[in-house]
């Protein structure tokens, strides 16, 4: 077989895997509970790698392996931050928000809070920074494609959406979550495939870093300061300790065990994504020195380092991740539009057979505003990525996890803390992260500090959440 | 000069930090079920 017929077969094989599956949701589902939650049938295993696909997107394959390729090891304890998130939200989120079991994020932001302006705000604010987040893997595909293939941008962008959007719109989160199993199946074999055939070509680890040690010292040893993984670790940590995308599958899993579980079989997954990324990206240093763009690593070790069967398995994987995140985008953005928006303020007696239409018709419409943005390329993909999980946690972190834990806070509360958090961000973002360097103070710590004051002192200032809706989150 | 600390001391620190998390669910899921909790 040639190069392009095991492309094709590998490929063909993928997508009809896919599709199989979605088909087969798409018969499983009936009620809005069914397409948002998957019944809260989800096991550990399957829930394990949802979330681990969910996290692992376009940046990780092209932007993480980039940025160890260009600095080294030490980018890879910012894990620990993302741990650190992980562990927040199996202590302090997960187990209340799987209790409750409702079918959105903006769910538990009305319900807490007893606010249908709560719920609206939160709702509108996750379509917001979720659609710019879609940019990113847009751009990332399209920028893969071209490289590799020299597909036109578009082409590659409208095929993403086609083939994520078939299978969101026909089996919603029930088939999605055992299409996300194969899909980090796939992303942990292709990765771990592709380190000995590095190695084989560096000459092993020992040699590899003695050579690129050689040629930086930094990339073996500590190229950022302890301060800096600090900033970074605790950005990437806030966000997914109150992640929407990850929060809403929570609900779709058996019960809090599960959740606990799933969440350690992720960070398994997420140990061998991540130290696999780490070693290709400095393989790929000893093996191509001076690229012209750090982003081309992980491109060029597909296609020029592996042979054609395990380099179109690895392209399959970068395919993989990009779906994965772009399905559970659509997913949550879809699900904020029509069950908190257009059921709460549009058609309150809506049927749940016209629920999941609305839901579909969303997911397709909220799915093709962010290809405007990736025409434009207002960023490169890591760094769209880093933005959108700061404002997330900006605007979210406080309102759940504190939401969660703390009685008192109160509707006037959580609304004014999304606010001051998304816009102190965004205030911050475009005036003294300019001079990060210097202080080392990020845009997300100032959201989440400011909106974390903003919650308690207005909350303190108002009357308390009614005990009705506090007695669904809280024992005592 | 080849890999160091940051890189192998990396592999330490997961392992331990996935063992802890698994004996802490372990904990807790059995604390739940003691409290008819699911």
């Amino acid at each position: 077989m040639s190069a392009g017929e095991i492309r094709i077969a590998i490929a063909a094989g993928y997508f009809a895997i896919v599709f199989g599956v979605s088909i087969w949701g798409y018969f499983h589902t009936r009620t809005e509970e069914d397409f948002l939650a998957a019944g809260r049938t989800i096991g550990p295993w399957v829930g394990g790698a949802v979330l681990a696909a969910t996290q692992i997107s376009a940046g990780t394959f092209v932007g993480t392996l980039g940025r160890h390729y260009l600095t080294g090891v030490s980018w890879i304890w910012i894990w620990f931050g993302v741990w650190t998130g992980w562990a927040i939200s199996a202590i302090f989120v997960a187990p209340k928000l799987r209790r409750f079991g409702a079918l959105t994020v903006a769910d538990y932001v009305g319900t807490r809070f007893a606010s249908e302006r709560a719920r609206t705000l939160a709702a509108a604010l996750i379509i917001v920074t979720y659609t710019i987040y879609l940019t990113a893997q847009f751009q990332a595909i399209g920028e893969i494609a071209s490289a590799i293939f020299g597909i036109a941008p578009l082409v590659a962008m409208t095929a993403l959406l086609a083939s994520t959007g078939f299978y969101t719109v026909l089996g919603g989160v029930r088939s999605s979550s055992y299409i996300d199993f194969v899909q980090t199946l796939i992303m942990v074999v292709a990765l771990l495939l592709a380190v000995p055939v590095v190695m084989s070509h560096t000459g092993g680890v020992t040699a590899l870093g003695e050579y690129v040690g050689s040629i930086e010292p930094r990339v073996t040893g500590w190229w950022f300061t302890s301060k800096d993984l600090l900033a970074f670790g605790m950005a990437f940590g806030l966000s997914i300790a109150a992640a929407p995308y990850e929060m809403t599958r929570y609900y779709s899993m058996r019960d809090v065990a599960t959740v606990r579980y799933a969440i350690g079989i992720s960070l398994v997954a997420q140990v061998l994504i991540g130290s696999t990324v780490m070693i290709l990206g400095i393989g790929m240093r000893g093996l191509f020195p001076f690229l012209a763009s750090p982003d081309q690593a992980s491109s060029i070790l597909a296609s020029t380092v592996m042979s054609p069967l395990l380099g179109s398995l690895f392209l399959i994987a970068m395919v993989s991740a990009i779906m994965s995140t772009v399905n559970s985008i659509l997913l949550v953005t879809g699900g904020a539009f029509a069950h908190d928006l257009y059921k709460r303020l549009v058609n309150p007696d809506a049927s749940d057979r016209r629920l999941i239409w609305i839901n579909r018709v969303s997911i397709v419409v909220l799915g093709i505003i962010p290809f405007w943005f990736a025409s434009r390329k207002l960023a490169d993909v890591q760094t769209i990525v880093v933005e959108q999980a700061k404002f997330i946690a900006s605007f979210f972190f406080v309102p759940v996890v504190l939401g969660l834990n703390w009685r008192r806070g109160t509707k006037e509360g959580a609304i004014w803390s999304m606010a001051a958090g998304f816009l102190g961000c965004l205030a911050w973002t475009f005036t003294f992260q300019r001079s990060f360097a210097a202080h080392g103070i990020d845009a997300v710590e100032v959201g989440v500090a400011l909106s974390a004051v903003t919650f308690i002192l207005v909350s303190r200032a108002t009357p308390p959440t009614p005990a009705e809706n506090l007695r669904i989150f809280f024992d005592d | 000069m080849g890999f160091g600390a940051s890189f192998y001391g990396f592999f330490v620190a997961a392992a331990v930090w996935v063992l802890v998390y698994f004996l802490w669910a372990f904990k807790a899921a059995a604390r739940d079920r003691r409290r008819g909790i699911r």
